[in-house]
C-alpha cells in the first residue's frame, strides 16, 4: 500500500514540474502577419518583402476594403477568396523566393516572401519592454543605452520568438499542459484505485469472519457446551464484537462459555 | 414649447395669441440679424494683416500623400500638414522668395517626428516605419504638421516631394535591407529619430563605395520610364546589396547603422550574424524579384516628373474696390486633396 502512496506522490510532483514552468518552453515556428491593404495601397502588402524559416507560418489578414485571393507566381500556394476582416494562412515547408499577387489586381498588389534554411540567422525582434523603453528615452531627447538591459520586473511573453532556435515539438506548451493533466488524473485514479482495493479488502475479511462466527455461533447452540470456543478466537477483538453483537441478551451464555 | 406656456397661449384671447405670435417671430428675426452681423464683425476685426496666405497644391494624384491646412489665417503662423501612407521616404526640397524661408514643425516640443525630420534634411517618412504613425481606418500613414512664417505681401514659399531625393533613397534602402534579414516587426526605426543619429548614418553610408552604387541603381529603379527598364537595375541593386553584404569592412560599418536605427534595441552581435549567415544564402533572385515587382506597380501611381509640389505665398489684401479678406484659401490643380476650411464667404485675395 505504501508503494502505491509513494507512486502517487511521485506522479503529483512530476507532472507539477511542468505545469509551474510552462514559460520554460517556445512555440513551434514563427506567424507573422502580412497585411493585405488593397490596391490604393501600392504594392498592397504590409510587408511587402518577407524573409521567414522554414516550416514559419504566414498568416495574411483581409485589412482592405474589399476581399481578395492570393496565387504564388510559381504556383505553390493559392488561397481561396479571403472576405474583409478574414485571415488565410500558410506553412513554407523548403526554401526558396515565392512571387505572389493578387487574383483580381495583379498589377497593383504583389509580395515577396524568402524562405530561408533554420541556420541562417534571421534578426530578432526587440524584446517589447526593451523597445517601449528606447521609445520613451528617445521621446524624451534622452539617447538609449548602447546595451540594453532588461528591467527587473519580469517581461511579458513575446509574440515573436526571441532566438533563432526551433524548439523540440515535444515541449510545446500545449503538449505539456495536456501531459500533465494527464499524470495528475492518472496518479488520482491510482490512488482512489488503491483505496477502493483496501476498502474492498476489509469488508471481505469482515465478511469471512462474521461467516466464520456465526458457524460457531451455530455449532455452540446445536452441541451446547460440548464445543469449547479456542482461547485464540476469544482474544481476537474484532471477533469478541461481533460475538457481543450476536449474541445480544445471551451475555449469560456467553458468560458462561468464557467461564 | 412647454406645456405651461401653452396653457398661458390657450387662456389668451384670439387677438392677444396673435400679438404674442407676431412678437416672438420678431424676437427670432431680431437674434438672426444679430447674430449674422456679430460673425461679419468678427471677420473684419481678423483682418489686421494686410496680406493673406494663400495655399496651391499641384500633382497630389493619390490619396496616400495629402495635404491638409491646419489655420493659414495668420501669415506669420501658417499651419498645414502632410501626410504620407506609402512605402516611400519623400525628400522636401524647399525654396522660397525671398530666400530663408523654411518650414518648421508646428510643434516642435511635442512633436518629435516633425522636429526631426524638419531639421537639416527635411523629409517626408513613409508609413510603418517609425512607432507614431497613425491608423485612419484604412491605412497607415505618417503625418508631419508644419508651420511658416511670412513677413510680407508677395513672399512666396514653395516645397517639393520627392522620393528620388539621396536621402530618401538611403532610408529606402536601409528598410529594405531589414525586410530581406528577416526584420519582422514595423514601426522599428525609432533610432532615426534619436538626436544626431539621422547625421550620422547618412554620413555613414555616404562612405560605403557598394552603398552608393546601390543607392545610384535604386535611385535608377525609381526614375525609371517603363517596367522594361526597371528590370536590369533591379539585377544591378541585387548584386550591390550582394557585395554590401559580403565586403567585411562594409558590414561592420551597415551593423553600425542598422543598429542605430533600430533605437540600440537589438544587440550589435545579433545583426553581425544575420549579415555573415546572409553571405551564405541565396536572395539575390528574391531582391531582384521584389525591386522589379514593387517598382512596376508604383510606376502608374507616381509618375516621374510630376513630383507633388505645395506653394504658399502671401498677397496684398488691401486691393482697392475690394472687401478686405484675412483668410488664406486653398487652390489645386489636379486631383484636390483638401478642402479648404476657411469660410466660404470671404473673397479670394487678387494676384
Amino acid at each position: 500500500m505504501k508503494r502505491i502512496g509513494l507512486l502517487c506522490v511521485f506522479f503529483v510532483c512530476f507532472s507539477s514540474i511542468f505545469l509551474l514552468f510552462p514559460q520554460r518552453v517556445t512555440a513551434i515556428g514563427d506567424t507573422t502577419i502580412i497585411q493585405i491593404n488593397g490596391a490604393a495601397q501600392t504594392p498592397g502588402f504590409t510587408p511587402a518583402l518577407l524573409t521567414l524559416h522554414v516550416y514559419d507560418t504566414v498568416v495574411f489578414v483581409n485589412r482592405a476594403t474589399t476581399s481578395y485571393a492570393l496565387v504564388a507566381d510559381d504556383g505553390s500556394f493559392s488561397s481561396s477568396i479571403i472576405p474583409v476582416g478574414q485571415q488565410w494562412r500558410v506553412t513554407f515547408s523548403s526554401t526558396g523566393t515565392h512571387e505572389y499577387h493578387t487574383a483580381e489586381s495583379p498589377q497593383h498588389m504583389v509580395g515577396e516572401i524568402l524562405v530561408v534554411a533554420n541556420t541562417v540567422a534571421l534578426l530578432p525582434t526587440p524584446v517589447p519592454q526593451i523597445e517601449a523603453t528606447t521609445i520613451a528615452l528617445i521621446k524624451a531627447g534622452k539617447h538609449p543605452p548602447d546595451v540594453p538591459v532588461l528591467p527587473v520586473t519580469p517581461t511579458p511573453t513575446t509574440t515573436h520568438k526571441a532566438t533563432v532556435q526551433k524548439p523540440n515539438v515535444l515541449f510545446s506548451p500545449p503538449v505539456l499542459f495536456t501531459g500533465g493533466g494527464v499524470l495528475l488524473l492518472l496518479a488520482v485514479l491510482l490512488l482512489m484505485i488503491s483505496l477502493w482495493r483496501r476498502h474492498r479488502k476489509r469488508i471481505d475479511e469482515e465478511e469471512e469472519m462474521e461467516t466464520s462466527l456465526e458457524e460457531m455461533v451455530a455449532g455452540s447452540t446445536s452441541q451446547k457446551s460440548q464445543i469449547e470456543v479456542p482461547p485464540a478466537k476469544k482474544q481476537h477483538p474484532m471477533l469478541a464484537s461481533l460475538r457481543w453483537r450476536r449474541s445480544d441478551g445471551d451475555d449469560d451464555d456467553g458468560d458462561d462459555d468464557d467461564e | 414649447m412647454t406645456s405651461s406656456t401653452r396653457t398661458i397661449i390657450s387662456r389668451l384671447l384670439p387677438r392677444q395669441r396673435r400679438t404674442v405670435r407676431l412678437l416672438v417671430t420678431l424676437w427670432f428675426l431680431l437674434l438672426l440679424v444679430l447674430g449674422t452681423l456679430a460673425s461679419v464683425t468678427a471677420h473684419t476685426t481678423d483682418a489686421v494683416a494686410p496680406y493673406a496666405v494663400t495655399i496651391t497644391s499641384t500633382n497630389f494624384r493619390i490619396p496616400l500623400v495629402t495635404l491638409a491646412t491646419d489655420d493659414i489665417r495668420d501669415a506669420g503662423n501658417a499651419r498645414f500638414s502632410l501626410q504620407n501612407g506609402t512605402a516611400l521616404w519623400y525628400g522636401l526640397n524647399i525654396s522660397s522668395t525671398p530666400s530663408g524661408i523654411v518650414p518648421t514643425a508646428a510643434n516642435a516640443t511635442s512633436d518629435l517626428v516633425s522636429a526631426t525630420f524638419l531639421g537639416t534634411t527635411p523629409l517626408l517618412p513613409p508609413a510603418q516605419v517609425l512607432p507614431f504613425d497613425q491608423w485612419n481606418g484604412t491605412y497607415h500613414f505618417e503625418t508631419l504638421k508644419l508651420r511658416a512664417a511670412f513677413s510680407g505681401p508677395g513672399q512666396q514659399m514653395q516645397v517639393e516631394l520627392t522620393p528620388v531625393e539621396p536621402h530618401a533613397v538611403t532610408l529606402d534602402i536601409l528598410t529594405l535591407l531589414l525586410q530581406l534579414l528577416g526584420q519582422k516587426q514595423s514601426n522599428i526605426q525609432v533610432g532615426l529619430l534619436e538626436t544626431g543619429v539621422l547625421q550620422d548614418v547618412f554620413s555613414t553610408v555616404d562612405n560605403l563605395k557598394d552603398f552608393s552604387l546601390l543607392k545610384q541603381n535604386y535611385t535608377q529603379v525609381l526614375t525609371a520610364s517603363d517596367a522594361a527598364s526597371i528590370l536590369p537595375h533591379a539585377y544591378a541593386c541585387a548584386l550591390n546589396i550582394t557585395s554590401l553584404l559580403a565586403d567585411s569592412n562594409e558590414q561592420t560599418a551597415l551593423v553600425d547603422v542598422l543598429w542605430k536605427v533600430q533605437g540600440k534595441a537589438i544587440a550589435r552581435e545579433a545583426i553581425l550574424k544575420t549579415l555573415i549567415d546572409f553571405t551564405q544564402t541565396q536572395f539575390g533572385l528574391a531582391i531582384e524579384g521584389f525591386i522589379n515587382n514593387e517598382m512596376s506597380t508604383m510606376l502608374g501611381m507616381f509618375p516621374m516628373g510630376s513630383n507633388p509640389v505645395i506653394v504658399l505665398q502671401t498677397n496684398s489684401t488691401t486691393t482697392p474696390g475690394v472687401t478686405p479678406s484675412a483668410s488664406g484659401t486653398l487652390t489645386s490643380t489636379d486631383v484636390p486633396t483638401h478642402i479648404p476650411m476657411t469660410p466660404s464667404s470671404t473673397i479670394a485675395p487678387l494676384n
